[in-house]
């Protein structure tokens, strides 16, 4: 099987370059210590899915196996799925972002694992059923090519001498050489490369050790790679498989000026030039006092992202461009919308669907209506026409899709068809907002009171309220963030 | 008529070969297992879309014991992949797993409209059997895939693994496999203590169900000289992870039920002391 050695003993072992006389160093031998830091460290890294890849054990003495849909294992108190063993190789960084917490002007305990330790903690704690796998980052010792060089030796341990086959997501450093990121995507599933900041301007303000040449190249290269990869792979069955589970990178909301529109472009250019599998956003946390870091009054951007993320869905699996989601007259998102809902009411020449006899595609335009649902309708229709408790059974959200549906020609109540009706009832829902996200007294009704009130002719169900007109719905509403 | 078989989906096809050739009315057949009589008031919801009074109440009703029979199971078995599909099997199994005390009865009906339908089934979600039978095994397969991920196993002396789990439909059979490819190299064994049944697996023996569990290994097990270690590194490990700013236990409950929770080593204080 595979070596049982405690790792307590460093003696043997090639460790990273260290500091000891550094005060705040933690002493190599506290294993338990070490990895809250190199956790806590690593925290701010979004990227936790363990899924892409399906590979079966290899039956000859490996441990491990990876399923396409990913395993979550636990959830942590924040809510976030906790799927992999996220850690950094080592949190003594010689760069200095300005928003991160291991910048080398901060004074927080600094502390490395070997890459053995990294190994064996893997291995025990997959065997356990704790993870599926590994995400390794790293802050940038000594220099990004040390660092790649140390990430690739815990990977190649892991992969070649404990014969791990279960899923490994590594981060690519911003400058290293090609080769040290080739060798290491041979080994890993998925890359990573974090692109964290919207715009080269406010990437060289706030990280300004890293270029936007530095972040990208080693995506492009990923890309082209995997792509080279899978051409071999049609001629050549046992190829070794280079990055499998695709690239994904990772970006911080909330942190410059950018505006939602500006965001959602790059990520669509970021999905169509370099194929990556995910766009990441993590909302920005104050976690250093620098001045060119701007101080949120409400806490983390949490509803901007929670948009952002619905947005990036609405790309990938509904066929929505960027431009028809946000463009240069509304650049930021609705804050009682989820965009989807907003589209519907400015498009409204669209609606109602015939939900007997509409395509697919129009289908899966309406709010209410998911890629699942949207799948099921086509196929159940096919037997029997559908009426509105057969679309409650097939799992669409009737709540929201009655005002934009018609079944047989029918409505599933009567309701004036106008804009101001059908938008006061759904932001009445408030199934668009999450409860969780928002503080309630945020989307009381009573802060449309600013509005027009010329448009007061249907009766919603707010009736204490006036009602937003056609502009002021289309303004953006953004004083939460 | 109502009957008795001895639990396993063999069992359970056995009587549905038996029904179907007897051209008993889908109203009229029952099928029960032996956990099914002594049930929970939990497990017994009602889900038939019938009234299911007569069930084993009625003066009227004859009572048959099904002796599993391996050739008539597999015949509907084949019946059902060719002329169906192989979901509809797989759909028929996963149901079977579940703890609806009237799913024989569900999985009949269910056979029955395959065999009258065809592949067209599959499409049929608006339909109150077919529909639901494929809902319950949804439930069965959802719980399954929660359950791979919330299993902890814990080191015992010997080196073996040892996992324990109280989930609401019977999944040892489907974590089995899936385990059995993880750590082909271990030993382990999970045991359902709800059930009182356990899977044990031997490197290179494969796996194995028994429901002959020596107590004293559940309530007295000897944990491995690095097991509080490695326990005391996740809880730490679990703890660091999460982002004090965006504390939300609400959403941690509902993407991780309290239910899940009694097995796991990171929502437990400390280390089991042994």
């Amino acid at each position: 099987m595979f070596p049982t050695t405690t790792p307590q003993t460093t003696a043997e072992i090639v460790t990273p370059t260290q500091s000891p006389n550094v005060p705040g160093f933690v002493k190599q031998q506290d294993l338990a210590a070490r990895l809250s830091i190199l956790a806590d460290a690593a925290k701010y890294d979004a990227a936790c899915t363990s899924s892409g890849v399906d590979r079966a054990n290899n039956k000859s003495g490996g441990i491990g196996n990876a399923t396409a849909c990913g395993i979550c294992h636990s959830f942590a108190s924040d809510g976030r799925c906790i799927s992999l063993l996220k850690i950094l190789q080592t949190n003594d960084c010689i760069f200095d972002c300005k928003y991160c917490i291991n910048r080398a002007s901060n004074d927080v305990p600094r502390a490395s694992f070997t890459p053995r330790e990294v190994a064996d903690l893997t291995i025990q704690f997959y065997r356990r059923n704790y993870i599926e796998g590994l995400f390794l980052s790293s802050a940038v010792i000594k220099s990004p090519n040390y660092t790649m060089q140390l990430i690739h030796d815990s990977i190649k341990l892991l992969r070649e001498e404990y014969q791990f086959q279960g899923y490994i997501h590594v981060k690519a450093i911003p400058g290293a050489d090609p080769e040290l990121i080739a060798k290491t995507g041979l080994l890993a599933d998925r890359m990573s490369c974090n692109i964290e900041l919207p715009s080269e301007t406010s990437l060289r303000q706030l990280a300004p050790n890293k270029t936007k040449k530095a972040v990208l190249a080693p995506m492009a290269q990923i890309a082209d790679s995997i792509a080279q990869n899978k051409q071999e792979l049609m001629l050549y069955r046992r190829t070794p498989k280079f990055v499998p589970a695709g690239q994904s990178t990772q970006m911080i909301i909330g942190a410059t000026p950018d505006t939602d529109h500006q965001i959602l472009r790059l990520t669509e250019s970021l999905y169509q030039k370099y194929s990556l599998k995910r766009v990441f956003y993590s909302a920005f946390l104050r976690v250093n006092d620098d001045s060119n870091l701007p101080v949120l009054r409400d806490g983390p951007p949490l509803l901007r992202e929670h948009r952002l993320y619905q947005a990036d869905w609405l790309l990938r699996f509904y066929e929505f461009k960027a431009e028809e989601i946000l463009d240069e007259a509304n650049p930021n998102f609705n804050a009682l919308l989820d965009p989807k809902c907003n589209w519907a009411i400015n498009h409204m020449e669209q609606f109602p669907v015939e939900i007997n006899k509409a395509d697919y595609h129009t289908l899966l335009r309406v709010p209410g209506i998911g890629v699942t649902s949207a799948r099921r309708i086509v196929m159940a229709r096919r037997s029997t026409a559908l009426d509105f408790s057969a679309l409650k059974r097939l799992g669409v959200v009737l709540k929201r899709a009655q005002f934009f549906i018609t079944c047989q020609g029918k409505t599933m109540q009567q309701f004036p068809w106008r804009q101001n009706f059908i938008l006061s009832n759904l932001i009445a829902q408030g199934g668009t907002l999450p409860k969780d996200l928002c503080h309630p007294e945020e989307i009381q009704p009573k802060q449309l009171s600013l509005f027009d009130l010329s448009d007061n002719s249907a009766a919603p169900l707010l009736s204490s309220t006036p009602l937003p007109t056609r502009e002021d719905r289309l303004a953006s509403l953004t004083g939460a963030f | 008529m109502l009957y008795h078989y001895d639990g396993s989906f063999d069992g359970l096809m056995t009587a549905v070969y038996d029904a179907f050739y007897a051209r008993i009315p889908v109203s009229q057949a029952h099928f029960l297992a032996p956990t099914d009589i002594s049930d929970s008031p939990e497990t017994a919801e009602p889900m038939t879309l019938w009234d299911n009074t007569t069930q084993s109440t009625h003066p009227d009703t004859r009572e048959i014991n099904i002796v599993t029979d391996g050739t008539k199971a597999k015949k509907v078995i084949q019946a059902l992949i060719s002329q169906v599909g192989y979901e509809a099997y797989e759909c028929c199994y996963h149901a079977h797993l579940s703890c609806y005390a009237n799913r024989g009865d569900l999985i009949f009906q269910y056979i029955k409209l395959c065999f009258a339908t065809g592949p067209k089934v599959f499409q049929m979600w608006a339909h109150p059997v077919a529909g639901e039978v494929m809902r319950i095994a949804r439930r069965v397969t959802r719980e399954n895939q929660h359950m791979l991920g919330f299993l902890r196993f814990q080191e015992l002396e010997s080196g073996a693994l040892f996992a324990e789990i109280s989930p609401t439909n019977n999944l040892l059979e489907l974590m089995a496999p899936h385990f059995a490819d993880r750590l082909p190299g271990e030993s382990w064994l999970i045991y359902d203590s709800s059930r009182k049944v356990a899977c044990v697996h031997q490197p290179g023996k494969g796996v194995l169900f028994t429901d002959r569990i020596p107590q004293e290994l559940v309530a007295l097990k000897e944990h491995s000289a690095a097991e509080p270690m490695y326990q005391d590194l996740w809880r730490a490990f679990f703890k660091a992870i999460a982002i004090a700013g965006r504390y939300n236990p609400k959403c941690q409950q509902n993407l991780m039920p309290k239910k899940y929770w009694k097995h796991m080593t990171e929502m437990q204080s400390q280390s089991t002391p042994h």
